[in-house]
């Protein structure tokens, strides 16, 4: 990621870099969730996820020699200078940012484009009948998933494929379906590198990528909004049942059940700090979380002072009142 | 024995013969005999397990370093329906692995990372089932003196010796007389292994040694190369100078140029492959990452615009050249504030002893180390070897790197054949070269233009590639 892009994700007020970086990396701590709720960024958790600390670090240390970033390295915090703020509006850095695209809705991006073009490349080679040929992604995960959607859909006609892809494509604003169609790849229609693409449409190939997973979000958001126009598509994309990891959505299944705290830490059997983060994830992430839950209220009142009262409160938008 | 090899290669692959030392080898395992098979890239290395595979009673079982060469082989395997093939490595989910794990008798292959074949519950699976053969893909990784040393590696004596192979085959390309000892000691293999060693002459190859003075020198050369308009692998040291000098010759050809690093995503180095495979793009600059499992026949002109780190590497990358048989020219650049910027850079990748130990101690603090040392570091930290061995076997191998490298040196500044020696590096009994007008030639000798005159290299029409297309033409494209 170049530096200036890095730009975007701070502000006028100090915010916690380290929180950025373990965000954008996929770290999903309640203490990174938190912040980055906070700063607006929560959509981007999981976008770099082979981001090195070493780069990330280099690079601040790039803004803050450019004037942009001032550093203070005992808070471990950085404020986003006068000339700063300045070059980030002139720049409209934020816009290129991916916006239509959010983690915890459609998942991780790097999955859904494997999806996709493997999807796009398989149903074109066998519309041309070529069978030997090297699948576009190594990832097991997502070959297998393949198998399972072709072995699904075989008996239907694929060119609903195609006129699934042509409508949802069309319906995109048109930079994002062009974006989107340019970066296809199959034996019958080669496609481009990003680096060609990046060069045809004057951006750095960081951006380009940036571009591709929000017209990948735009995509998605299609999807979600009317599931049942699309079969085909949503099948090979699914979206996440739930933003929470499986243990966490367990947790906050027996919340929403009615259990009290003493019969989900007996039958879970896990450390109780452990369920309680769990909780504090799903208040984090789910909107209609239900702060007023008896359980909820009895953790906050046992410690009104202690870390889950805490950020209760803070994720409430307000003091708990005891 | 050999014609009734040849008839079922005939057969069973559609080739009329063996490639050199194939049907050596084959003959020796199909006599019950362990072997090492020293043979160049693209010379069907992998076709000596693929045959004797019906022969064979159990599971085959291939340790391979990369993952991408495991998914092409495995791959190959299956269209060629040779037999039913599972790919272990650190993509798969616990799950998958256990799938796999569970149904090991189903398969006739096994591709497995080094790393991966470890785990116990990995070795145990293999233990409960027959292993026909153990095969140890690129070999030279087990010797400390090649290029490409991988701690784990040094293990798989030990696992061969649990997992008790009826045969084992080891595999590699460059291998010189020491690191093919090494290959036999360290795998614990019988004296009485067989082995083939294949000279890493290839005629068709013509080397040029090219010296550079100055700074614009490499530019000037640079252009009057790609102004041939053949198939063009440029091989740089860096990421960055990969992307740099990608987007500077954009600027001074028509033809199409992509960088490529391991930096790249899966898809995005899969698209450059293929575009240049299918002569879309016409020239590739790259870093070392771009090698194992690519096989581009048609390759005119490789051009190391940097130096390559030694010896080994220099081989298997101008290897890469002139697959087809046919004429391919091979330029490499040699300046001297390039050695020095690559002694600069193995100096500042180097571990010192405390950050060593520190790392053993504390694995969470990175102490400042960048992310190659740290995955080094972490590679030997799977071995499970004490930090007094991995110290020592480091500080080991960074004495030999500096001396292969000052080898390499040497033979950049020598006046005499090329070709002589490599293969007197290289050979164990090296072939006496006779030098020609079609075997090497330094700048000193004759100049760029005279011998790019001289040269009758084939051309290859490149399409150029394709601009931004609408929807509605990529979706023809795609489905009509």
């Amino acid at each position: 990621m170049a530096a200036e892009l890095l730009l975007a994700t701070f502000a006028a007020t100090p915010r916690r870099y380290k929180a950025i970086f373990y965000g954008l990396l996929g770290k999903d701590t309640v203490s990174n969730l938190l912040a980055l709720r906070e700063y607006g960024l929560l959509s981007y958790f999981h976008l770099y996820p082979k981001l090195s600390q070493s780069k990330f670090q280099a690079q601040l240390v790039k803004l803050q020699q450019a004037g942009w970033l001032q550093i203070d390295q005992t808070a471990a915090t950085a404020t986003l200078t006068t000339a700063g703020a300045q070059f980030l509006q002139a720049q409209q850095l934020t816009d290129y940012w991916p916006h239509a695209y959010d983690y915890w809705q459609f998942g991780d991006w790097q999955l859904q484009w494997q999806r996709l073009l493997l999807g796009v490349q398989v149903v074109s080679n066998r519309w041309h009948q070529v069978q030997q040929y090297q699948p576009l992604t190594e990832s097991f995960q997502v070959q297998q998933e393949l198998h399972a959607w072709w072995r699904y859909w075989s008996q239907q006609d694929w060119s609903q494929f195609k006129i699934e892809l042509q409508t949802i494509l069309s319906q995109l604003p048109e930079s994002a379906g062009i974006l989107l169609a340019n970066s296809f790849s199959s034996n019958s229609f080669p496609g481009l590198t990003s680096q060609h693409l990046a060069q045809i449409q004057q951006q750095s190939t960081t951006v380009l990528q940036l571009a591709q997973i929000n017209s990948l979000g735009l995509l998605l958001q299609q999807l979600q909004q009317t599931p049942q126009q699309w079969p085909m598509l949503t099948s090979l994309l699914p979206l996440p049942k739930s933003p929470l990891p499986r243990s966490a959505a367990q947790t906050y299944q027996q919340l929403l059940s009615g259990q009290t705290w003493l019969q989900i830490v007996q039958q879970r059997r896990i450390k109780e700090n452990t369920l309680k983060e769990h909780l504090l994830m799903a208040a984090i992430l789910i909107p209609t979380f239900p702060f007023q839950n008896p359980t909820i209220q009895q953790l906050c009142h046992q410690d009104p002072a202690g870390f889950f009262a805490g950020r209760i409160a803070q994720l409430q938008g307000g003091a708990f009142n005891a | 024995m050999p014609s009734q090899l040849t008839d079922e290669l005939q057969q069973r692959f559609g080739f009329q013969q063996f490639r050199p030392g194939q049907a050596e080898i084959l003959t020796a395992l199909l006599a019950g005999r362990d072997a090492i098979a020293v043979l160049p890239t693209g010379s069907g290395k992998s076709l000596l397990y693929q045959f004797v595979a019906p022969h064979l009673t159990g599971l085959i079982l291939v340790v391979s370093p990369l993952i991408s060469l495991m998914s092409d082989q495995a791959m190959r395997i299956r269209t060629a329906h040779i037999g039913s093939v599972a790919v272990l490595n650190s993509q798969l989910t616990p799950v998958e692995k256990n799938q796999i794990l569970r149904r090991l008798s189903q398969y006739k292959f096994l591709f497995v990372a080094p790393e991966t074949l470890q785990q116990p519950q990995v070795q145990q699976a293999i233990q409960r089932v027959q292993l026909a053969l153990f095969v140890v893909d690129e070999a030279h990784c087990i010797s400390s003196w090649g290029p490409d040393f991988r701690p784990s590696y040094l293990l798989l004596g030990q696992v061969r010796q649990q997992l008790k192979p009826a045969l084992t085959l080891a595999l590699t390309a460059t291998a010189t007389p020491k690191v093919f000892r090494d290959i036999q000691h360290e795998l614990m293999l019988p004296a009485q292994t067989a082995h083939y060693r294949a000279s890493v002459n290839r005629s068709n190859l013509f080397l040029r040694l090219e010296r550079i003075s100055h700074a614009d020198d490499k530019q000037v050369r640079l252009q009057a190369l790609i102004d041939l308009g053949v198939p063009t692998l440029i091989y740089v040291a860096t990421r960055h100078q990969a992307q740099a000098l990608a987007q500077y010759l954009q600027l001074k050809t028509n033809r199409q140029v992509a960088y490529y690093h391991g930096g790249l995503s899966g898809i995005e180095r899969y698209r450059i492959q293929q575009l240049f495979l299918q002569d879309q793009l016409g020239i590739v600059v790259a870093t070392n990452a771009f090698g194992m499992g690519i096989d581009k026949s048609n390759l005119r002109l490789v051009i190391h615009y940097d130096l390559p780190a030694n010896f080994e590497n220099y081989l298997q990358e101008i290897g890469r050249a002139g697959r087809d048989g046919q004429l391919a020219l091979t330029v490499i650049f040699v300046d001297e504030t390039d050695f020095a910027k690559q002694g600069q850079r193995i100096k500042n990748g180097q571990l010192t002893t405390i950050e060593i130990q520190n790392f053993f101690a504390h694995p969470d603090d990175r102490q400042e180390l960048n992310d190659s040392q740290l995955g080094v570091l972490a590679a030997y930290a799977q071995t499970q070897l004490p930090v007094a061995q991995v110290t020592a076997i480091l500080q080991q191998t960074s004495q030999l790197r500096a001396q292969q490298r000052q080898a390499f040196w040497q033979f950049l500044n020598s006046r005499t054949c090329l070709r002589q020696q490599l293969c007197d590096y290289f050979d164990a009994k090296p072939p006496e070269i006779h030098h020609d007008q079609w075997c090497c030639s330094q700048s000193e000798d004759e100049s760029l233009s005279a011998l790019l005159q001289r040269l009758p290299l084939v051309e290859t029409a490149a399409a150029d590639q394709a601009p931004l297309q609408s929807v509605a033409t990529v979706l023809t494209a795609l489905f009509d």
